[in-house]
């Protein structure tokens, strides 16, 4: 019986360090930049701190914002890939496009894709240019 | 411009009229005519308008058969009265609009019912739009099927005036949209917030309800904001809010109402805000203040029966001002008679603080382990910020109009 519930606390206890990405729940989540509630899933993105916090966001420019103005140190930095909404990509590969034809949540039109093939083929639709993030 | 309003015709479009269809009225019409509908018309594609026109309905539905929108406007001096839309259908490529319009001027949409839209009316680039008396529900169940209800982006001088919007995203929804007016409108079981302000500067919303959305109305990134004398009822879930402020510079709050919402008024990085003579009634937390919200006053407001009244982790929270509000929690006297309580009423308790760091402790509301912590922090105050504090409450409510 003793036996048993150690197992129970361990695994209780193991489960709860794991730490990685986290799928963004949409609806239900708010940014923890802007507070707003999140809803577009082809904008948006997360971080996570190497001690394993998760913060999420509703547009690229509130994640940027929260990086800057916070001192914490983070593992990943992720963006919602534009052409697969919902899935989460790292910001390091992704190519950025701006443009005032995307109508991101806070208005600057940010749209993140896996590679620059994506991006240009958006670029033909929406204008606007291709960036990468700066962000390590 | 004159002789073409004299010589304004009016066409009559039924199906057993000599024109059938409105795309051959829109064809034969002059600027400053009026076009009669009535009946059902099943569309392909949305009609558009390119000339000043009226167009009202005499028992007039469109259907959109889940295909298209109804309308595209873009023209100046046009009047949409009186027609049921319906069944836009949901496209993500073109934000389909039971009415688009795109930089237009002098529209007035009066009269309408739009069932089963995604987004109801979307106005971009346009000025001086009238909104009134129309109703709009999106039957959104999610927010992947749903958009918002009167969407502005890029917008001036929009009155909105008593519409009733549901089931949409977000009820109303206003981005880069300076001087408007949104006055007794009713916005209710939207997905996200009853109504949205980024961007948008100079505006006024007066007796509107706000009643069990996502969050009740948003306001962000925006200043000279006039909340008046709006209900804020039922908004609750745990990201739920009353009345969101991020980021609002020089605003008046006055003779709101809140009540039975998770959160009555949050607010973040908020100057020079007057919050006076509103009732919080039975919300979870009645005032949150976070971020460096500063300058900000609170007075003449009714606390009535909230699980807290104020809470804040801000360090500055002196430079936001509590004065002749009245708590339903204090509990102090009054020998001078002057209506004023002679002992200050620190609003915020320890186990408010105590909830906004671990969020989890609040299933120990009302517990012995939360009446010894305030009594414990009202002896010896340590934690909780001791210049938020109310230095004259009173001693019975405030009587507001």
């Amino acid at each position: 019986m003793k036996n048993c519930l150690t197992a129970i606390v361990f695994i209780v206890l193991i489960s709860g360090c794991k730490s990685g990405p986290e799928p963004i729940r949409y609806g239900y989540d708010s940014c923890d930049f802007c507070r707003m509630t999140i809803v577009d899933n082809r904008f948006g993105g997360e971080l996570i701190t190497s001690k394993g916090k998760v913060y999420k966001f509703d547009a690229a420019e509130c994640l940027d914002n929260f990086y800057h103005r916070t001192h914490e140190s983070f593992a990943w930095v992720l963006f919602v890939d534009f052409n697969h909404p919902g899935t989460l990509i790292p910001a390091k590969q992704a190519f950025l496009l701006q443009s005032d034809q995307l109508h991101s949540p806070m208005g600057k039109g940010i749209a993140a894709f896996q590679n620059e093939q994506q991006a240009k083929e958006a670029q033909k639709l929406y204008g606007g240019e291709i960036k990468r993030c700066e962000l390590p | 411009m004159l002789t073409g309003r004299i010589e304004a015709r009016q066409i009559r479009v039924c199906a057993s009229c000599s024109v059938r269809t409105i795309d051959e009225a829109l064809r034969m019409a002059h600027p400053y005519d009026t076009l009669l509908l009535n009946g059902t018309f099943r569309m392909d594609s949305a009609y558009v308008i390119t000339k000043p026109l009226a167009i009202i309905g005499q028992h007039a539905v469109l259907d959109g058969m889940g295909k298209t929108g109804m309308w595209k406007i873009q023209a100046t001096h046009v009047l949409i009265e009186n027609i049921i839309m319906q069944h836009t259908g949901i496209s993500y490529l073109e934000d389909r609009a039971a009415i688009s319009i795109t930089k237009s001027s002098d529209v007035r949409i009066v009269h309408l019912r739009v069932n089963q839209s995604y987004f109801g009316i979307y106005a971009y680039q346009s000025n001086h739009i009238l909104i009134e008396n129309s109703y709009f529900d999106g039957s959104g169940t999610n927010e992947f099927n749903a958009a918002n209800g009167i969407h502005l982006w890029y917008c001036d001088s929009v009155q909105l005036i008593h519409n009733v919007v549901l089931h949409h995203r977000d009820g109303i929804y206003l981005e880069f949209t300076n001087n408007s007016r949104i006055v007794g409108n009713i916005s209710r079981d939207n997905i996200r917030y009853g109504m949205h302000f980024m961007f948008s500067n100079h505006d006024a919303y007066v007796g509107n309800t706000f009643q069990s959305n996502g969050a009740g109305v948003a306001v962000m990134y925006s200043h000279d904001i006039s909340m008046m004398k709006n209900t804020f009822i039922h908004n609750y879930g745990t990201n739920a809010y009353g009345l969101l402020l991020k980021e609002i510079h020089d605003s008046e709050i006055r003779q709101n109402d809140f009540n039975s919402n998770t959160v009555g008024i949050f607010m973040e990085e908020c100057t020079r805000l007057n919050v006076i003579k509103n009732i919080f009634q039975s919300n979870g937390w009645a005032v949150r203040i976070t971020g460096s919200s500063t300058d900000n006053q609170f007075a003449g407001n009714n606390f009535l029966q909230n699980s807290f009244d104020v809470a804040s982790l801000t360090p500055n929270i002196q430079d936001n001002r509590f004065y002749e509000n009245y708590w339903s929690d204090y509990s102090g006297y009054d020998l001078n008679k002057d209506g004023i309580g002679d002992v200050p009423f620190h609003p915020m308790n320890m186990f408010a603080y105590v909830v906004m760091r671990y969020g989890i402790s609040i299933v120990l509301l009302r517990s012995l382990l939360e009446k010894l912590l305030d009594i414990a922090e009202s002896v010896i105050p340590v934690i909780t910020p001791s210049q938020l504090v109310d230095p004259k409450p009173l001693m019975k409510p405030d009587q507001h109009d």
